[in-house]
């Protein structure tokens, strides 16, 4: 077989497991982005047993290696809560990812100046409606791209859960190889397809930044 | 107004900062219409005090009344009362993700729950008021400072206050753009709206105030009109900060 044939040989057996990759990136880091912001206000809360227990939370997810909490959820719980690969893995990933979403939703809203709570509470907004209209407008442009890098890792890391043996692309790449023996080629497209969808993702965000840029203020600006 | 008494009353306040007493135990009356001008040296705690007339500050004793109504930052009154009462800060404090309507707008549609349109028509309005019917689309960054404090004027117009404040609205300004805001003010007073500012515009408390406040260590030292208090202080610390910055 030329090279050219064996290359879309390869392509052709990973191309199935794509869309298992993308599920499972695109549910967890959207399970992520909502306990993310949930822990992110809590912590920002001022309520003392919220604040903690969200900064426990963040501690312990991110002290704690991603592949660990994988074996830890399907393994560990999934044999008394019954899950399957599928929601083992998109639950491991997206409570891991929350973690270090929640730090960059609240760092991204206390980026935003003081002044801005004190402007909206004087003008009798209540807090909710300051964070909904003034701040999380506001503080979205701060964590749009550093979001955007928690995305293409969360896309990089979905390859762990090959080990649990749901289907994606980095398990098609080793079915391939144990059965034809081409390790160089093999892994090498691998990387290429991940490569192309993470170069995709980071057109997207840029796109995302620029939709948020405001004229004249931070980055992008936008005329 | 549908209350005989003071526009604002405060009746025995005090705010500490840790150990530092910023406001001690003071009382004061704003009568509607009235314009107060606050003096005094910096740390005097004059901005303080302005803060603790809307509740961002929160009172360790005393009363503050507006329009009659309980000032109380522990209740869910607070929003109610605030939104009666204007704010206009140092550092302008725009919102820099809104244009210039919306900024003004964003408050009477979510606050006073305005229909879009009434709101963005009445925010025209007030704009139009403090001269800046040009830049109505135009972001804060757009702005030079004295055409961002006048929109901030007009967000704080939008919620038809019945008690305006004033947190040295000027100090921030290059000196060609003090005028503009200023006259603005002028207009305001002129129009019978009340007022408190904290400024170091002697020339506009000379003018527009009716009473000028010489404040110390958050006490009133001196009260009066602006002729008696900025020419005549009776204080020996007043006489000695007029003589400074006169």
């Amino acid at each position: 077989m030329n090279q050219g044939a064996l290359a879309l040989n390869i392509l052709k057996f990973l191309a199935p497991a794509v869309p298992m990759t993308v599920a499972v990136t695109v549910l967890s880091f959207t399970l992520a982005l909502i306990l993310g912001l949930a822990v992110g206000l809590s912590q920002i809360s001022g309520c003392r047993p919220m604040v903690l227990l969200a900064k426990g939370y963040v501690d312990v997810l991110r002290g704690v290696p991603l592949l660990v909490q994988i074996f830890f959820i399907y393994f560990g719980l999934g044999g008394l809560l019954n899950l399957e690969r599928f929601a083992a893995g998109v639950l491991a990933i997206g409570i891991c990812y929350s973690a270090y979403l929640a730090e960059i939703i609240r760092s991204g809203i206390e980026s935003i100046a003081r002044g801005q709570h004190e402007a909206a509470a004087s003008l009798g907004m209540s807090n909710a409606q300051a964070l909904r209209f003034v701040i999380l407008p506001q503080a979205t442009r701060v964590i749009i791209p550093p979001a955007a890098n928690e995305f293409i890792a969360c896309l990089k890391d979905s390859s762990l859960v090959s080990i649990i043996g749901l289907r994606e692309l980095t398990r098609a790449g080793r079915e391939y190889y144990s059965q034809y023996f081409v390790d160089f080629q093999t892994w090498l497209l691998v990387g290429v397809v991940y490569l192309c969808m993470t170069l995709l993702l980071t057109k997207l965000t840029r796109h995302l930044e620029h939709r948020f840029a405001v004229r004249g203020f931070g980055m992008g600006v936008r005329r | 107004m549908d209350h005989d008494g003071p526009a604002l009353r405060a009746r025995g306040i005090s705010k500490r900062f840790g150990d530092l007493v910023v406001v001690d135990a003071l009382d004061l009356d704003v009568a509607v219409s009235e314009v107060v001008v606050m003096l005094g040296p910096s740390g005097s705690g004059k901005s303080t005090l302005l803060r603790c007339f809307n509740g961002l500050e929160r009172l360790d004793a005393g009363i503050i009344e507006v329009g009659g109504v309980r000032l109380d930052p522990t209740c869910d009154t607070i929003h109610a009362v605030r939104a009666k009462v204007g704010m206009v800060f140092q550092q302008f404090n725009l919102f820099p993700h809104l244009n210039a309507l919306d900024n003004v707008a964003l408050a009477p549609r979510t606050v006073l729950k305005l229909p879009k349109e009434q709101a963005l028509n009445q925010a025209r309005e007030r704009l139009e008021r403090v001269g800046l019917s040009a830049k109505l689309d135009s972001y804060p960054a757009e702005l030079s400072g004295g055409q961002q404090q006048r929109v901030a004027i007009a967000r704080a117009l939008a919620m038809d206050p019945q008690v305006m404040l004033f947190d040295e609205p000027t100090s921030a300004l290059d000196p060609e753009m003090i005028g503009e805001v200023l006259a603005v003010m002028r207009d305001l007073a002129q129009s019978g709206m009340t007022m408190i500012v904290v400024s170091h515009e002697i020339g506009f408390a000379r003018e527009v105030a009716h009473r000028v406040i010489f404040l110390d260590e958050g006490k009133i030292l001196e009260s009066g009109p602006p002729n008696q208090v900025l020419s005549a202080p009776r204080h020996p610390r007043a006489k000695e900060f007029f003589d400074k910055v006169l």
